[in-house]
Order: structure tokens, then C-alpha cells, then sequence
């Protein structure tokens, strides 16, 4: 469990009768930026909620840097550091007399992290939060954060309202001044380009259930796109296709594993394989978390298995 | 730190109520006493000054628990920053209680303000230093307006909202002053927080009068129980 810094079982939270969360088991690895990913109402943020003790959970356990949630909450909160969806904060304080507020909390507050991330983010920090804008709130929330020196940083949307620049310059600070000094990183974002940018795993949910869990590298490496031209391809079932896109005589198949494999397999059913190319991260999520369509087979929604597995 | 905080929040009405009473505890004196000390009627004078103490005074430092008891707490629902402060490290029960004493502290300074004044005025003007007995009726308006921020203050928390908490505070109080005259009618003797605290000032002006020991007692207890009511509450609550 040392190298774990994340784990659920079975983790369930309903909310008057509607499941948020449903028997979720997370594992997340010390030292890794794993990239929490799901549509919206997926439960990621009601997760995120629970593993920090602003929710309840209806069933299973969960654990956080080895402290138990719901009873070493105060273990948990002092080595974590958590940017929320909402970036609300005190509107009357300026970013100066909160990050004054923050620090007294916090052992390993650093100001000169503080004073660097603020001349980064160009931050004014004499101008009340009210009256800021929604990418400099961000990055009010953002340097409260960072400046922490948490073991763990929990990020729920953290570019939200930041500019291309603001982003860039975030990511190189999680990049170097987090993931460097070999802290914990989850991040939440349907900012899909920059999750996969600092993200080495990643997690998938969709109603609350985990559909996907592995390292990116694996995950890019298995997933495939299978372009085939034949007739009556679309009603190809394996197991290893995640969707089944028709258009004409031509079938895209988005395979998770065995891609020659299953491309052997067209070919014996007399279907002509044209492409067999790799898949991003945001096709793969987009495969998998996507409604089933008319042509769409093999929901992946069904299988909540893991790619593999670095556990 | 948070006590710095809530500070802030609730500086601007607490400067306002200290200024209102401390010229309610000059003024009505200078009007009063120079009155009474021509007449040379020291009991009139010492029936006077108790008024002022407890009526005027005890209206508005019961004004300023209602008021004080919300703008803290109330902000974290208002501005949804109840995420971002349970999310800092420490016990619910730390931001229940740091937010609580800073209003009760404040409230117990508006009190004390309310006394001095009144009772320098008088002694200043009328040449008479005034006994500790005068002072004791701190005790009793101190408890009960810290009973009333008390209530306000577990409202507040309930009903996630200041304006509610003031609202229905207010409701309670009101429903709370008229309870005696509800008793007169059936010929029962019902206290009320304002006849408590009126109580309090009159035991100075008159030494024969039992101190109001017992309601004390109960009113410190309703004043802690309605904190910890709140801490409950916000233990079990989710943000």
C-alpha cells in the first residue's frame, strides 16, 4: 500500500437515489499525474469530494497517502493541497492577505513558491478577489495550491478560465516544480489535450463506474483504429472492439487490444484492411465513453477492465 | 488565522454597534442625571440608570447579536467557500467555535462598552463613583445577548443562509418577548431574555432583589448548547 497514494474499493455515494458513485476502485500510484477523466456527472467530482471529506461515502473504503478517509481527515488534508471546481474564495480578501489566510495552515508553505507563482501567473496581488477575473481566480486557487508543498495535489478543472499562455506556464510548474520533486498529481479536467500532456496514468469513469484504468503509454500503445472495407463487417461483436463506426462499405473499429489480431480475423471474413493506426487520448475517450450509436457495438461501458495494470 | 478572518467579517458591525451604544450609554445620562441629582433622589437616579443600562442598552446589544451572529459563518454559504474551508486542515469543530467566540467576544466588548459608558457618565456627572454591583450587570446582559448570537448563529448554520438565520433569529426573539405578557394573562411569571437581562441591571439599583443566579445559569447553558448544536450540524453536513 506505500506506493499507493489513492486507493478506493468499492466505493458507492447516491445521491437521494441517484448512484454518483458506483463500487469505484481507484488506484492511484505515488509519484504519478493521473489524469481522472469522464463526462460530465461521470462522478469524478463527487469522488474528488469524498477522498477529501467533503462527502460521505454510502459504501466502501477508501484510503489517501495511507490515511484512512472519514477518520484521518485532518492527516489527509495536511498533506493535500486541492484545487475545486467552483475556485470560490473569499471575494473581500485580496490574493495577498489570502494567501496569509492559507499559509498558517500549512508547515510546508513556501513563500518563496508563493512570490515565484505569482510573478509567473502575473497575479495582482493587491486587488480584492471579487474583483478578478475567472482565469486570474484560477490562478489565485491554482498558487494557494502549489505553494502548499503537498504530497498530493487534487485538481478538479484546474485551467478553467485560463488562457492558452496561463495554461502552458501551469503545466510546465506541475511539470517541474510537482511531478519532479516526485509528488502525487490527480488531475480532472476534459481538457483532454492537457491532461495527456503531464498525465503518465489514467483513470476513466462513466455513471460512476470505472471503464478504464492503466498507464497512458499502454493505453496508447493497445488502443487501435481497424479501418476495413467489406460487407456486413459492422456486425463483428469481439470483445476487444470498443465501437463500430459504418460509412458505406467502409467499418471503423476502435479495438483496445490484439489489433493485428483482430485484423487477421476481418481478413479471414473476407473484409480488405486498409488502416490499422494508433489513437489519442481524447478518440480513445470519446470510444469509450460515447452513447452507443447505431452502427456502435461492444459498448466498452460493459467491460470495466483495465488495459493493464502497473499494480 | 481564521480568527483574523471573521474579524474582518464582522469588524464593520461591531464598530457600528460600539459607536450606537457607546453614544446611547453617554447620552441618555447627560439627560437623565443632572435631573435626579438636583431632586436628590438617589434612588430614582440608581432606577434611571438601570433603565438605560437595560432597556436601550440590552435592545441594542440583542440587536447586535442578531447581527453579528450571521456575517461569518453565513459568508462561507453565500460565497460557496465552505469547500475551500474544510479542505484546510483542521477539525469542523475549530471553524464552528474560532467564528462563535469571535462574535461573543465582540458582543461581551459592545457589553462592556455599553456598562462603562453609562456608568462613567453618570459617576462624572453626578460626582457619585458607583459601586462593583453596577459592573455585575455585564454578567446577565453579556449572557443573554450571547444566548441570542447563539441561536442566530446555530440558524444560520441550519439554514445555510445569513438572511435566514437573521430572519427567523429575529422571529424567535420576538416571540421570546412576548412570552411574559403571555404569562400575565395566566397569572404565571415567565421570563423572557429581555426581563432576564432587565433583571440583571435592576438587582444593582435595588440590593434586596435576588441576583438572577439561576436564569444565569441556564441562559450560559443555552448560549454553549447552541454552538455545539451548530458543530453537529456541520460535522455531519456535506459541501
Amino acid at each position: 500500500m506505500n506506493d499507493i497514494a489513492i486507493w478506493t474499493e468499492k466505493l458507492v455515494k447516491v445521491y437521494s437515489q441517484v448512484k454518483a458513485v458506483d463500487e469505484l476502485s481507484l488506484h492511484v500510484p505515488r509519484g504519478s499525474v493521473y489524469g481522472f477523466l469522464g463526462r460530465n456527472g461521470a462522478g469524478k467530482t463527487s469522488t474528488i469530494k469524498i477522498l477529501l471529506g467533503l462527502a460521505r461515502p454510502t459504501a466502501g473504503q477508501a484510503t489517501v497517502l495511507g490515511f484512512r478517509v472519514g477518520h484521518d481527515q485532518v492527516a489527509i488534508l495536511e498533506r493535500t493541497a486541492y484545487v475545486s471546481e467552483n475556485k470560490a474564495l473569499y471575494g473581500n480578501l485580496t490574493a495577498k492577505e489570502l494567501v496569509r489566510f492559507t499559509r498558517g495552515f500549512y508547515p510546508n508553505w513556501s513563500d518563496d513558491a508563493a512570490t515565484r507563482y505569482a510573478r509567473s501567473f502575473e497575479i495582482p496581488m493587491d486587488r480584492p478577489f471579487v474583483k478578478l477575473s475567472q482565469g486570474t481566480r484560477t490562478k489565485v486557487y491554482l498558487l494557494l495550491a502549489l505553494a502548499q508543498g503537498a504530497d498530493l495535489l487534487v485538481l478538479d478543472e484546474p485551467t478553467t478560465g485560463l488562457d492558452p499562455v496561463a495554461v502552458d506556464e501551469f503545466l510546465r510548474i506541475l511539470g517541474q516544480d510537482v511531478v519532479g520533486e516526485g509528488r502525487t498529481v490527480l488531475i480532472s479536467s476534459h481538457q483532454l489535450s492537457d491532461v495527456e500532456q503531464v498525465a503518465d496514468h489514467i483513470g476513466l469513469i462513466d455513471h460512476g463506474r470505472l471503464l478504464l484504468e492503466a498507464r497512458l503509454d499502454d493505453i496508447k500503445s493497445q488502443f487501435r483504429l481497424v479501418t476495413a472495407a467489406g460487407n456486413a463487417l459492422a456486425q463483428s461483436r469481439s470483445t476487444e472492439v470498443v465501437s463500430v463506426t459504418s460509412d458505406g462499405n467502409f467499418c471503423k473499429y476502435v479495438v483496445r487490444q490484439n489489433a493485428e489480431a483482430f485484423a487477421a480475423e476481418l481478413r479471414q471474413q473476407g473484409a480488405t484492411v486498409t488502416d490499422v493506426s494508433p489513437l489519442g487520448l481524447r478518440e480513445i475517450f470519446l470510444e469509450m465513453v460515447r452513447k452507443e450509436e447505431v452502427c456502435t457495438s461492444g459498448n466498452a461501458a460493459g467491460i470495466p477492465a483495465a488495459v493493464s495494470s502497473s499494480f | 488565522m481564521y480568527f483574523w478572518k471573521c474579524c474582518r467579517d464582522t469588524r464593520s458591525r461591531f464598530i457600528f454597534f460600539l459607536i450606537v451604544i457607546t453614544a446611547v450609554g453617554v447620552f441618555f445620562p447627560i439627560i437623565l442625571v443632572p435631573i435626579d441629582v438636583r431632586t436628590g433622589d438617589v434612588v430614582r437616579l440608581w432606577s434611571d440608570v438601570t433603565d438605560v443600562l437595560g432597556i436601550l442598552c440590552s435592545i441594542l446589544a440583542l440587536l447586535a447579536a442578531l447581527s453579528m451572529a450571521a456575517p461569518s459563518i453565513g459568508q462561507e454559504f453565500k460565497e460557496q467557500t465552505l469547500g475551500f474551508l474544510l479542505t484546510r486542515p483542521r477539525r469542523r469543530r475549530y471553524w464552528i467555535w474560532t467564528c462563535w467566540a469571535v462574535g461573543a467576544c465582540e458582543l461581551g466588548l459592545v457589553v462592556l462598552i455599553a456598562v462603562v459608558a453609562t456608568v462613567g457618565t453618570v459617576s462624572f456627572i453626578s460626582g457619585r463613583v458607583y459601586t462593583w454591583r453596577l459592573l455585575v450587570a455585564i454578567l446577565p446582559m453579556f449572557i443573554g445577548t450571547v444566548a441570542v448570537y447563539s441561536l442566530t448563529y446555530l440558524l444560520t448554520v441550519l439554514t445555510r443562509s445569513s438572511e435566514q438565520g437573521i430572519s427567523y433569529g429575529m422571529g424567535i426573539l420576538i416571540i421570546d418577548l412576548f412570552i411574559p405578557l403571555v404569562g400575565l394573562y395566566w397569572h404565571v411569571h415567565l421570563s423572557s431574555v429581555m426581563s432576564f437581562i432587565i433583571a440583571g441591571c435592576r438587582w444593582t439599583a435595588s440590593p434586596k432583589l435576588a441576583f438572577p443566579l439561576g436564569q444565569l445559569a441556564i441562559y450560559a447553558a443555552v448560549a454553549l448548547a447552541f454552538p455545539l448544536a451548530a458543530q453537529l450540524v456541520l460535522e455531519r453536513a456535506e459541501a
